[in-house]
């Protein structure tokens, strides 16, 4: 049996951006989910805490990250999913974060995003990348196990709510968020899938969403499920802000985006929301870390575009 | 061993556009003829895109046939690549151009030549004993011909198109898809303003990138730099109203810009938009809206006053005509529902 010091070990290694052993990858996703089965849908989290979006894979971006919020367990973070996806170290940033909430579980929380998916990996990189990089898929298949652990939403001192996408409108009460049975592949439908797939848009009520899967919801239904719900504000990740962050219905919601020049393509910069004990917000906006220190593969696809 | 710098972009396409074929957005039997090597899985995004390229190209190539007739049409694709359009359109014997041209790099023509001389398929298109196919281009009886020129001097174009026989008093429509931006601006307005002075009746349509002063396109400049493809031309001409300003300049009588976007919003029917959206789930929506508005097409007419052939033709004109007809039912997207690419395999 592995103890701290092999964890701490293994934490080491993927902080170099070195990706750890198969059979290592098992062991740390069983220790994971006996951690991961205990929380709840509605994740309940303390204050002070940093808020984090969107990582998608981009390994060196979510080092700076950590350079401007501080390191675990220093720092108290919540991360609010889509870890993996569309950038080259997938692998080394989902295990990261794994290796981190099994050493420290108090310290960082992880919520699921709609690419913490078997299906969505299989289209946006992830799959591709733990059959590249490992020479079979299962690696992904521990991973895409422990996605159907992870948490689907948090709470903070009773009064932010933490979600990767938004709203559904199979859902007034956090009750009904947290009788859900999570532990499943992210269905095409319903209140699971709403909340990971669902952007807020400026309209009445809900209306049908570009992505496929989940709706557009107003400010109105955001205002009567803050009332209902006793909640000051909505944080969300899913979407690309291209300043970092957004506020929207005059601050009950934001949205909180932190993959810098997002895809290598984007050129936007990032940020993560520091609350303090008291739920002050601080947001940190941060950039891609410099090309040189990227450590980019020499095979590494080049950004797309039509030329 | 592949193609680098701009001649690379070519392959870049090529391999982009199978990629959309086999996802089942557009059909194009063609398409695989010209790609060597492995295609990867480049996303939704990049496959909706470049369906849509092809889309809003075809658009104004089927009005412009449907304007003059394909007995009197002739095209003339500037920095060609391995585009399947002159295929594509003969597949359909009412459909094929008296004269098509086609002119690049010499290491793309030759690359081309060899694949094309290489293919049954593609020969199949090209009458017997009136062909002549080798590493500086193909000639044919039936209008076909493939050249190397230097687009940028215009006594190259004006001996490579001579030699394939351009009619400059016949109706021609120019395509310069992904073309121009790589020129330096002068080359771009006398390269128009030369087939401004030479037409008759004409049509340009160019496609290409623009707003390169915003974040995503100062990023894109500095990529496409670090892989030896600068877009010279892009400063120069950086938005709908510069595209519009340089067809006009260059004596073009009337000229019109749209960003892909808003051709994707308005040109594309709904029907087609939900036929896509049951092709792949596109979870990419900010980053496709940002892709789409830094690129253009942009499309110019001149014509003898006498004349008004081309006075219809139009960047709007609706897309997806075709789709309408081959998916029966509508309403709720089956999300993330392959679908079977269509066309047959050609190539073998």
């Amino acid at each position: 049996m592995a103890g701290t010091s092999d964890l701490d070990r293994q934490i080491e290694q993927l902080r170099r951006c070195e990706y750890i052993k198969e059979a290592e990858v098992k062991a740390l996703c069983a220790k994971a989910r006996e951690i991961l089965v205990e929380e709840s849908n509605v994740q309940r989290v303390d204050a002070p805490v940093t808020i984090c979006g969107d990582i998608h894979g981009q390994f060196y971006d979510l080092k700076e990250l950590f350079k401007v919020g501080g390191d675990v367990p220093d720092a108290n973070y919540l991360f609010m999913g889509d870890f993996v996806d569309r950038g080259f170290y997938s692998v080394e940033t989902f295990l990261l974060l794994l290796a981190l909430k099994v050493r420290y579980p108090d310290r960082i929380t992880l919520i699921r995003g709609n690419h913490e998916s078997r299906q969505i990996t299989q289209v946006y990189g992830f799959y591709d990348e733990c059959l590249r990089k490992y020479g079979s898929v299962n690696v992904w298949r521990y991973c895409t196990e422990i996605f159907d652990y992870l948490s689907l939403s948090s709470l903070i001192e009773d009064k932010i709510f933490c979600v990767h996408g938004g709203l559904s409108p199979s859902i007034n009460t956090l009750d009904q968020i947290r009788v859900i049975d999570r532990k499943q592949e992210v269905p095409h439908d319903g209140a699971m899938c709403d909340l990971m797939w669902s952007d807020p848009e400026d309209i009445d009520g809900w209306g049908l969403s570009p992505r496929g899967a989940g709706y557009l919801f107003g400010g109105d239904v955001v205002a009567q499920f803050s009332s209902t719900n006793s909640i000051d504000l909505i944080a969300r990740a899913h979407q690309l802000v291209m300043e970092g962050y957004k506020h929207m219905f005059n601050d009950t919601l934001v949205t909180v985006w932190s993959a810098p020049n997002y895809c290598y393509r984007c050129g936007n910069v990032a940020a993560i929301l520091e609350l303090d004990e008291h739920l002050n917000k601080n947001f940190k906006i941060f950039e891609a870390a410099p090309q040189d220190q990227r450590g980019v593969p020499a095979k590494k696809p080049a950004p797309d575009y039509f030329l | 061993m592949p193609l680098t710098g701009v001649a690379g972009t070519a392959e870049v396409a090529a391999r982009g556009k199978l990629a959309a074929v086999r996802a089942g957005y557009y059909s194009d039997p063609y398409a695989e003829c010209f790609v060597t090597g492995e295609c990867t899985r480049p996303g939704p995004l990049i496959n909706r895109g470049h369906h849509l390229r092809v889309a809003v190209i075809q658009s104004v190539v089927s009005q412009f046939l449907d304007a003059v007739g394909p007995r009197e049409a002739q095209i003339i694709s500037l920095g060609a690549g391995f585009d399947t359009r002159f295929w594509t359109l003969s597949a359909d014997a009412d459909s094929r151009p008296r004269r098509y041209i086609e002119l690049d790099q010499a290491e793309v023509v030759e690359r081309k030549a060899a694949l094309i001389a290489a293919r049954p398929s593609l020969l199949a298109a090209l009458p017997e004993g009136s062909r002549c196919v080798g590493p500086s281009g193909v000639a044919s009886r039936c209008g076909y011909h493939l050249a190397a020129a230097d687009v940028r001097q215009p006594a190259e174009l004006e001996a490579a198109l001579s030699a394939a026989g351009w009619e400059p008093a016949a109706p021609t429509l120019v395509l310069a898809e992904c073309c121009l931006v790589y020129l330096p601006a002068p080359a771009s307005a006398a390269l128009l303003a030369w087939f401004a002075s030479r037409s008759r009746c004409a049509a340009f349509l160019a496609y290409e990138q623009i707003r390169p002063d915003d974040a995503f396109g100062r990023t894109m400049l500095e990529n496409l730099r670090r892989r030896g493809i600068p877009l010279l031309g892009l400063r120069d001409c950086p938005d709908l109203a510069a595209q519009v300003a340089r067809c006009e300049a260059a004596g073009w009588g009337r000229a019109e810009a749209e960003d892909l976007l808003q051709l994707y919003g308005r040109a594309v029917t709904a029907r087609e938009r939900a036929r896509l959206a049951r092709l792949e789930r596109l979870d990419e929506v900010e980053e496709w809206q940002l892709m789409l508005s830094h690129y253009c097409a942009a499309l110019a007419v001149c014509e003898d006053p006498s004349s008004s052939l081309l006075a219809r033709l139009r960047l709007l004109h609706p897309i997806g005509a075709e789709a309408a007809a081959d998916t029966a039912e509508e309403g709720e997207a089956s999300r993330g529902s392959g679908r079977r690419a269509p066309g047959a395999r050609v190539c073998e």
